[in-house]
């Protein structure tokens, strides 16, 4: 399942969908947010989306990693809106058999996240300025 | 007595505008009549003209059609929605 939300990210909500009597193995993945990118303070950041199209592109996500290992159960969910330090922007969960399709299949979902997800972060900085991450300066 | 025109039709894309882009240019879209296609760079051109960052956002821009991915050659078709794409940064 995949899912864009803007409310606080727990992986006790999601992992039932991961579960499965024949699956020992769930890896877990959060994206936090941290408090310096590229040599700046940061406080919080600011998510944003393009709903329609990320949704597209995690089906496509979701379609990939399931070509790619079809044995394995995932949960991709992406918050939006502003996000604290520390607080999840991103879970992924896989599950499988055994562990390594589930630590590669979770990489996998990641690095085509990064690719292809319409979503930007606008970074609050403690002085009170903001900026878009990858772009400029 | 005036001369008669027949009128063309024309072409009513949208005009989708986010993050860096609705801060640069005020606004979140717009609803556009274009008389002929032309491509998404040459369209993206157009918006952009005033914008002092113009040749540096064009490098690191890609493009969006009705929730795909296009290239910069794409010619533009009626009922089309369009997103600039600025680099990506989910996760």
């Amino acid at each position: 399942m995949f899912e864009i939300t803007q409310n606080i990210l727990k992986i006790e909500d999601y992992i039932n969908y991961v579960e499965d009597d024949s699956h020992g193995a769930i890896v877990s993945f959060l994206g936090v947010v941290r408090n310096i990118h590229e040599g700046k303070s940061v406080h919080k950041i600011f998510y944003e989306c393009y709903d329609k199209m990320a949704l597209k592109q995690m089906k496509k996500i979701e379609i990939l990693t399931l070509e790619k290992y079809p044995m394995v159960k995932m949960v991709l969910v992406h918050r939006v809106g502003m996000v604290e330090l520390r607080e999840a922007s991103i879970i992924v969960l896989t599950s499988s058999k055994h562990r390594k399709d589930s630590y590669e299949a979770n990489m996998f979902i990641m690095d085509e996240v990064k690719k292809l997800l319409p979503i930007w972060k606008k970074e609050h900085h403690p002085d009170g300025n903001t900026s878009w991450v990858g772009i400029g300066s | 007595m005036a001369k008669m025109h027949k009128k063309r039709e024309d072409m009513k894309i949208r005009l989708e505008y986010f993050a860096i882009y609705r801060d640069l240019l005020g606004k979140s879209s717009e609803d556009l009549e274009l008389s002929e296609s032309i491509s998404i760079k040459d369209l993206f051109l157009q918006k952009t003209d005033s914008l002092k960052e113009r040749d540096e956002l064009l490098e690191s821009t890609v493009f969006a059609v009705n929730s795909d991915y296009e290239d910069s050659g794409y010619m533009i078709q009626d009922g089309d929605e369009i997103v600039f794409i600025p680099p990506v940064s989910g996760g």
